[in-house]
């Protein structure tokens, strides 16, 4: 079945989100194209899966994160060593305010649970809706919600206490 | 006056020396931006040639099948 003009252009439009996600889940930008390119092959090979009309972002979402973590199950939990994803993509910041920089920030999220950190990349970072973030991840919005507000406690624990050993 | 003691800890104090009570507010607010610029720095970069050319090769299986 020919995909239509409509969804090949939405496929195309939400590359750039789809590599925020992938890029805010892994960490590493090769791995996160990698994850995109998996993510469209799926897509196309299941467009008429979909139904049109409904939120073809939320639907791309969806079967990037089951790749996401499919990948990370047959590769059993070999994290990213926190070098290598400093090395990958160094974001120089001038924040006087506060000290948290982005690679603080990309280590924090390292360690957080893997729903508390898809929940808190999904709202706090893409700024998605509640509703939208629970049906990607399956939950209700009422988990949505309590995971993104412990993974805020929990990153600004781990921020604030570096932020305390930066000053001293 | 009665001064209040609790009902807004931080207000107008400086983040430093923050313990204990709470995530310190300048701290989430610092969290929430730097989260938004991790995603909107790679959202807003040209998409990479890769993706241009992994369409050409769907389109084309398409016209195949």
């Amino acid at each position: 079945m020919a995909v239509s003009q409509e969804l090949r252009d939405g496929l195309i439009g939400n590359i750039p989100s789809l590599r925020a996600f992938a890029y805010s889940l892994c960490g590493n930008a090769t791995r996160a194209d990698d994850l995109v390119q998996e993510t469209m092959v799926k897509a196309w090979a299941n467009f008429s899966s979909f139904q049109e009309g409904t939120n073809l972002r939320a639907w791309l979402f969806t079967i990037l994160r089951n790749e996401f973590y499919s990948q990370m199950r047959k590769k059993g939990r070999e994290v990213e060593d926190a070098d290598g994803m400093i090395a990958e993509r160094q974001a120089v910041i001038g924040n006087q305010e506060s000290h948290i920089e982005l690679e603080e920030l990309k280590q924090a999220l390292n360690k957080l649970p893997d729903d508390q950190r898809e929940a808190i990349i999904l709202v706090g970072a893409s700024g998605m809706a509640y509703e939208e973030a629970a049906a990607i991840c399956g939950v209700a919005v009422g988990t949505m919600k309590s995971r993104v507000s412990r993974a805020r406690k929990r990153l600004a624990e781990m921020l604030q206490r570096d932020e305390f050993e930066l000053a001293v | 006056m009665k001064k209040p003691t609790h009902s807004s800890p931080d207000a107008g104090m400086p983040s430093g020396g923050h313990h204990g009570h709470g995530p310190d507010p300048v701290v989430e607010e610092a969290i929430g931006r730097q989260l938004r610029k991790l995603y909107d720095e790679v959202a807003s970069e040209p998409v990479p040639d890769r993706f241009a050319e992994l369409l050409r090769q769907l389109e084309q299986q398409d016209g195949k099948g």
